[in-house]
């Protein structure tokens, strides 16, 4: 497919007087909550089958609560697309996978361990392509004043180039993770429509990097530091106790082989003193996770957002690590101390921090935005949702 | 009426500010200075959403064509809400429409899933038929190596070279490798690859020679059939079915399921049946197998096993299997007396 010769072509940077907007979301948590709710018992009574029309309400309440230039988005996609395109996935991967598995089996061990791995490339290769054929199918799937989205492009020849960039990843101890992201995110965007303005987004990865490098010196740092701060609070412990006497006790036992006899009192000092360390270590790293990559994919957001362009819009952000961070923390918080039970908060608070977080320059020109010409896939996402099921 | 709503026409994105026109078989769109616009007849009129806010309805036509028109609170939304109650109730509606298109999917899940099962086992004998002999012979190999490593074969060759004899009697044209583990269920398993593997319990439970020819031509059924193979293939499609609806796409662990071998009635029943005829064909005594199965089922009742071997597997049919196996005690005997004594002893030098 062609780009069209009536895309409309953004016009010169607005000087002074521009206008600035953001989306507005006014959707409520109760009344995500509800829609939850009702999802939770009806994927019970049908074994998770009605998943597919489950993503679909939640997807109609978002879009519906989200307006641009005081216009309400409408998602039109239906749970049945979904579940036919998971339906047609199905099937397909039952027959490649049994072809591939007789292959293995008759091929003796080596050829076996390389079909596995084959076996293995085909199924990331084909997340790669069920990202793209997810985003296209949402586009066609949204509706704005009277218009909709589209991608042109192939999502097979995308899933090659993402596939080409992993390895590349690999080879290059992830050193060029920034770079393939963004040009795997560019791809998208370039290829994709909102009626006949064509999304246009150009960026450098060079700016990344300092962040980056950064999130990865945090990461061994920071490990460290939590080893230390386990290894000395165990030590506390060891010394608080005197449990010296008990340790030497454990080593002599394991190198004869003899078990050894423990008081209560000395099971509940190890005790304390495996949890601590455990509890110290684990959320150590689990904050680390959360921290050292936090700049890196603040400056990601921002630098996709300054440098794409849809018809007369431009976009921003100002989003910075910090507002990431709590933005994780508090879903992670949610989400555990409620048992999961809070997972709707968290959704809303994403939502909200996508919205608020993105200005948009410009407006849109209804009369030059016209309708799409571009196809609609009859079925939704099956890849992805056979290999990825998640909520939104 | 001078009340203003906002269309948009599904080729661009400017609202046009219309007045309406509310009739008895559909709503006139028409814009500022009465030029018509649209006609839009209530039997194709639909609710696609309604805005939360302001309360305004957004129409569409059905076929989709992305043209909305949005009717705000007021005089034209009652009048058009009294001559459409129906129009009121599109959250309810299309929760019934939902349900029914759920119902539909549903019933087209369910119908696939047992055109699969049931379609699956006649094409995973046309697949079976595909593999070629010579994968076919590495993955029996692979099976072989897995499950029965020859250091825990049995090595009497007397025995051996008898039960060998045997085999060639029962079916002179088949290739088939033969050979006994020592175990102590009263087993015997068809392989792919042409392999038949025989439990040392088999042999010790067996009161003659005639009892595990019966077993092992029962075993040449399998093998003659390729129901090894068709098996394999029948597992592996639902092992892969099953692993994808559970969410879990790795590859390895289809290919551990579909290691299982089981056969359906059907297979046994065929099994049973070239079984009786290979001892024909080869004269000899062919009351052998159903005496065998008649004793393994008193085992299973007096509990002395407790799970049924696998050439009996088919457990709700097992005495009818037993009275179409039946046969007159006439023959020549499967092997010597000497042989018969070699064959018991063959796990001896283990």
């Amino acid at each position: 497919m062609n780009d069209r010769g009536m895309v409309a072509t953004a016009g010169s940077w607005p000087g002074g007087g521009e206008t600035v907007q953001k989306l507005e979301y006014d959707g409520t948590i109760g009344a995500l909550y509800w829609i939850f709710i009702k999802n939770l018992l009806l994927n019970i009574v049908t074994l998770s089958f009605y998943r597919f029309w489950g993503k679909t309400n939640i997807r109609r309440y978002a879009w519906s609560h989200t307006s641009l230039q005081g216009q309400r988005f409408e998602y039109t996609g239906r749970g049945g697309e979904l579940f036919a395109g998971f339906l047609i996935v199905v099937v397909f991967y039952a027959v490649a996978a049994i072809l591939l598995n007789i292959a293995i089996l008759s091929a003796g061990e080596i050829a076996g361990v390389i079909g596995q791995f084959g076996g293995l490339v085909l199924i990331v290769y084909f997340i790669f392509v069920a990202q793209y054929a997810a985003q296209n199918y949402r586009l066609t799937r949204t509706l704005w004043s009277g218009i909709r989205g589209g991608m042109t492009g192939s999502a097979w020849r995308y899933g090659i180039k993402a596939f080409l960039f992993m390895l590349l990843n690999a080879i290059t101890l992830n050193l060029a993770a920034p770079w393939t992201t963004l040009r795997l995110v560019e791809d998208r965007f370039n290829h994709s429509y909102f009626g006949n303005a064509k999304a246009s987004l150009q960026a450098s990865a060079g700016p990344l990097y300092l962040t980056f490098i950064l999130g990865f010196v945090f990461t061994i740092v920071g490990m460290i530091v939590v080893a230390l701060i386990a290894g000395g609070v165990a030590y506390a412990i060891i010394m608080a106790f005197d449990m010296m006497p008990l340790i030497e006790e454990f080593q002599r036992a394991s190198e004869n082989g003899i078990p050894i006899e423990l008081t209560e009192d000395q099971k509940g000092q190890l005790a304390l003193l495996i949890f601590a360390a455990a509890i110290i270590f684990f959320l150590g790293l689990a904050l680390l996770a959360i921290i050292a990559f936090a700049p890196y994919v603040a400056a990601m957001f921002r630098t996709i957002a300054n440098n794409l362009q849809l018809a007369e819009l431009r976009f921003s952000s100002a989003v910075t690590a910090g507002n990431y961070i709590s933005l994780w923390f508090g879903n992670i918080l949610i989400v555990a101390l409620t048992l999961g039970i809070g997972f709707p908060i968290a959704v809303h608070r994403s939502i909200r921090f996508f919205v608020d977080r993105v200005t948009i320059h410009g407006e849109v020109d209804v009369d030059r935005l016209q309708q799409s010409s571009l196809e609609r896939p009859k079925f939704g996402e099956g890849l992805l949702e056979a290999f990825d099921p998640g909520f939104i | 009426m001078s009340e203003l709503h906002r269309y948009f026409d599904g080729r661009t994105a400017r609202p046009r500010k219309v007045l309406l026109a509310i009739g008895p078989t559909g709503v006139a769109i028409r814009d500022e200075d009465g030029a018509p616009l649209a006609s839009w007849p209530y039997s194709h009129l639909r609710v696609a959403d309604q805005n939360a806010v302001s309360g305004a309805y957004v129409l569409r036509l059905e076929p989709d064509q992305a043209a909305r028109l949005e009717v705000g609170a007021g005089a034209d939304l009652e009048t058009l809400l009294t001559q459409r109650p129906e129009l009121k109730r599109w959250r309810a509606r299309e929760r019934s429409g939902l349900a029914k298109g759920f119902a539909k999917w549903g019933a087209v899940g369910v119908a696939v899933c047992l055109a699969l099962y049931f379609g699956w086992t006649r094409a995973s004998i046309l697949i079976a038929s595909w593999i070629p002999a010579s994968w076919e012979e590495r993955i029996g190999q692979q099976v072989e190596n897995a499950w029965f490593p020859e250091r825990e074969r049995c090595s009497g060759a007397g025995g051996l070279r008898a039960l060998e004899a045997l085999g060639k009697r029962i079916s002179p044209g088949e290739e088939v490798k033969l050979f006994v583990v020592k175990e102590r269920d009263p087993n015997a398993f068809a392989m792919p690859g042409r392999r038949i593997v025989v439990f040392s319990g088999l042999i010790d439970r067996a009161r003659s020679p005639e009892m595990l020819a019966g077993v092992i031509a029962h075993e040449m059924g399998h093998v003659e059939y390729h129901h090894p193979m068709r098996g394999l293939v029948h597992q592996m499609g639902l092992g892969a079915v099953l692993t994808l609806i559970f969410g879990d796409s790795s590859l390895a662990g289809v290919g551990q399921l579909a290691l299982v071998l089981s056969y359906s009635r059907d297979m046994e029943r065929e099994a049973d049946q070239r079984g009786i005829e290979l001892l024909q064909q080869a004269g000899i005594r062919a009351d052998g197998m159903s005496a065998f199965f008649e004793i393994i089922k008193k085992d299973v009742e007096k509990n002395i096993l407790h799970d049924l071997p696998e050439f009996l597997s088919t457990h709700p049919d097992l005495d009818a299997r037993i009275a179409a196996t039946r046969q007159p005690a006439t023959g020549a005997p499967a092997m010597s007396d000497a042989d018969w004594q070699l064959v018991r002893k063959v796990c001896d030098s283990k």
